[in-house]
């Protein structure tokens, strides 16, 4: 029995010519996985917002063709009209929490179904222990771990009831431990007859769950087949995919210290030939580097957001031409130790050096760092003045910003993209004009925060040569990530940390 | 960071450390919140004004919201007493300063304090479902309640911005502002109204994906009910009101006497 049926359908956005979807016919059967992949911008989640009727009736533009689910008619019927039948999960859960009380988030969707109270009970209290999250009734929503956000929004579609759930990229922020625990979710959707629509980057566990497999490309299904077409590299090479089997570090690396189960039970041991590992005693002797030539010391960091969580006397040295991994499970204290490196957290305790000085220079110069979301980071009208923005606060002449500026369109290839405003740009060009601004000014070390998330393996790959290239330049570069793929081809050593504490630190060969 | 703490307590309310105040009926906080206004424009003492105050400090020490009240006030306070020294510098009478705007400021800081304790002590849930039971438009209970879910979120917002121009050199300081306030608008308006913008899409994609179409014919998960604890309280704070405020027309009758 088919439960999601996709006819001839074209859309384009407004004020745009080209269609993001062209001519799309699929058809979805009762109790089936499918995962839709493809690079960033093929259209996949434009797709996804088709199915439930976001698009036409929220999002406009021009839409031909027709999408059926459960024998509605998405031009019929409005985005609420379809919810009981298609549960939609997002990206980031945060964003559709209406409440603040766990219980509250998971009753909204049965209390706007108007059923009553009894019903509602039932349903909240079945929805919480499918994702096995009970113990959380009561918690507020905003106090939990990034994976256990994601179950509460799984739980929350689930309280609808609906037989058919899609997934957008709902692994983006989750490290590989809440990713496993979402995907044994979906494995008990599916072997309970749920019809299970999930489209992402990742293709680890896609793998192992989907039916069917659906690649997409310039807003067309290009390749529709099993699973196992996941193992073909031309195939992951033409259309930008991860590769499902890639095993890297250490996985307790991102596992939280007291718990290091991943999705298969095990912890996966690979390529550790090489790898030497640093006790808290040797490690500034054995980040040795003849010359000494440390660009920043962090030296007993300790700091607490007064919550819980602290970051405990950390100590560390990052060195010229490093490329330092700094991985860890969803709230290990890695962004805190970020921000903390770039001045934007004061430490409790303990102080940073750079080259050896305490120097009062302003942070900016000598440490960039990139965050997580482009949309808070640009601020001009065309990527050439977004590259100069706030370098005559750090000093410089016009005539040495015009030099800077030019020097990093050329090194980064932006000549093409220096007219466009910045916020046209695709998630992977506002990366690249970001990584200019920031290296324009030359800083010692660069940061960059999480910057695959929700990047396919083409940008991820153009990402890792840019990061090699940063290093040829003898900059430091960090990055802080729970991508294994992105961590495995970019670093050449890994500081890895638990509950804000150094767990491992190692230089791999 | 610092704004984001700002606004922490509307969404840092731990249902689990409920106090009494958080398990009030949003209706009889309701009332108090009203009956306090009326009675700070009442008062004519500024020493009934305080002991008033006074009531609602110990009330937000009981609702374990204090520190987070104590950020709002003491910009509140610090506003206050530089408007007493430059009109103290103006007139050089700091008496007269005084005397003209310390009854207006501590009006003012009761209403502000009753309705900070307000807002963080009751969720924007409970808050719908009182206002719905008050016999309020569903789609507008419903859009004010989300748009005190979404105050915290938007503050996260505005800091992650402020956060992202420190890390190019530029800190929005006032005088940062003052000095050059096209970085204000091009460092802060602009990424927030895109931010806002794509925000409220996301929020109606959401709101519409879990079956809400404007709140017509919702239900609940929890009646709200006013309590025996709702009782108490109100009989009390009706009967401190009245106290305070016989006690402050009388000191005005022995004034004029």
């Amino acid at each position: 029995m088919t439960e999601v049926t996709v006819s001839n359908l074209t859309y384009r956005y407004p004020h745009t010519k080209k269609p993001v979807l062209n001519r799309i016919n699929l058809q979805v059967n009762k109790g089936e996985f499918v995962f839709i992949t493809g690079k960033s911008g093929c259209g996949k989640s434009t797709l996804a917002r088709t199915l439930n009727g976001t698009i036409p009736h929220i999002l406009e533009g021009e839409m031909d063709g027709t999408v059926m689910v459960k024998g509605k008619n998405t031009l019929d019927h409005q985005v609420s009209e379809i919810a009981p039948d298609l549960g939609f999960i997002f990206q980031n859960p945060e964003s559709q929490f209406f409440t603040l009380r766990v219980e509250d988030e998971v009753a909204f969707g049965p209390e706007n179904l108007g059923l009553n109270q009894d019903e509602i009970h039932e349903r909240v209290f079945r929805s919480l222990e499918y994702v096995n999250m009970s113990d959380f009734r009561k918690r507020n929503v905003f106090q939990l771990s990034e994976g256990q956000k994601q179950r509460v929004a799984i739980a929350a579609n689930l309280a609808l009831n609906p037989d058919v759930l899609v997934l957008d990229e709902p692994t983006s922020n989750l490290d590989p431990q809440g990713a496993g625990e979402l995907f044994q979710i979906l494995e008990k959707l599916k072997n309970e007859g749920k019809t299970i629509i999930l489209i992402d980057h990742r293709t680890r566990y896609a793998r192992k769950l989907a039916d069917r497999l659906i690649i997409m490309d310039d807003g067309k299904i290009i390749q529709e087949g099993g699973p196992e077409l996941l193992d073909d590299p031309v195939i992951r090479e033409n259309y930008g995919i991860r590769n499902p089997n890639l095993q890297l570090v250490n996985r307790s690396q991102f596992t939280n210290k007291h718990s290091n189960k991943d999705y298969n039970g095990r912890l996966t041991l690979s390529n550790t030939s090489g790898i030497f590992n640093h006790t808290k005693k040797d490690k500034q002797t054995t980040c040795n580097h003849e010359n000494h030539n440390a660009v920043l010391e962090v030296e007993n960091i300790s700091f607490s957001y007064g919550n819980g969580f602290s970051i405990n006397d950390m100590s560390f040295s990052i060195f010229q031409n490093e490329v330092v991994g700094i991985v860890g499970g969803n709230g290990s204290g890695k962004t805190t130790l970020a921000n903390i490196m770039a001045g934007l957290l004061k430490p409790s305790h303990g102080i940073i050096k750079f080259c050896n000085v305490s120097s009062k220079l302003p942070t900016a110069k000598k440490i960039g760092m990139v965050l997580q979301n482009p949309d808070h980071q640009l601020f001009m009208s065309s990527v050439y003045t977004e590259l100069s923005f706030g370098l005559p606060e750090l000093g410089f002449t016009s005539s040495e910003i015009g030099k800077m500026v030019n020097d990093v369109i050329d090194s980064m290839n932006l000549k093409k993209l220096k007219e466009r405003h910045p916020h046209s740009l695709s998630g992977g060009e506002k990366q690249r004009t970001l990584i200019s601004a920031l290296i324009a000014r030359k800083p010692q070390v660069l940061i960059l925060d999480e910057p695959t998330t929700g990047m396919d393996n083409y940008h991820m790959n153009q990402l890792v040569s840019e990061v090699k290239k940063l290093e040829k330049t003898g900059m430091a570069v960090i990055l802080i990530s729970h991508d294994e793929e992105f961590i495995k081809k970019s670093v050449n050593r890994i500081i890895s940390i638990s509950k804000g504490e150094i767990v491992e630190d190692k230089v791999i060969s | 960071m610092i704004i984001e703490s700002f606004f922490s307590p509307f969404t840092a309310q731990n249902p689990e450390e409920d106090s009494m105040v958080h398990r009030l009926d949003p209706r009889t906080k309701m009332g108090l919140l009203l009956g306090v206004t009326l009675l700070s424009v009442y008062l004519d003492n500024i020493i009934f004004l305080l002991t008033l105050e006074m009531v609602l400090i110990v009330l937000t020490v009981i609702s374990r919201t204090f520190r987070s009240m104590m950020r709002f006030l003491l910009l509140f306070f610090t506003f206050g007493i530089i408007s007493v020294v430059v009109l103290a510098l103006i007139t050089d009478n700091l008496n007269y300063s005084l005397v003209s705007f310390s009854p207006f400021f501590a009006r003012f800081g009761v209403m502000i304090t009753a309705g900070l304790l307000f807002a963080f002590t009751t969720s924007p849930n409970n808050l719908a479902r009182a206002l719905e039971k008050m016999r309020f438009p569903a789609p507008l209970s419903f859009t004010l309640t989300i748009t005190l879910r979404y105050i915290p979120t938007l503050a996260r917002e505005a800091g992650a911005i402020m956060n992202a121009l420190k890390l190019r050199g530029i800190n929005l300081s006032l005088w940062d502002i003052i000095r050059k306030p096209s970085y204000f608008y091009r460092g802060m308006i602009i990424p927030l109204l895109i931010r806002t913008l794509k925000l409220s899409d996301e929020i109606a994609i959401a709101a519409e994906s879990r079956g809400f179409n404007g709140g017509k014919g919702r239900s609940s998960l929890n009646t709200l009910k006013i309590g025996v604890n709702d009782l108490f309280f109100a009989v009390f704070m009706v009967m401190s009101g009245f106290i305070l405020l016989f006690m402050d027309k009388a000191s005005l009758l022995k004034i004029g006497g």
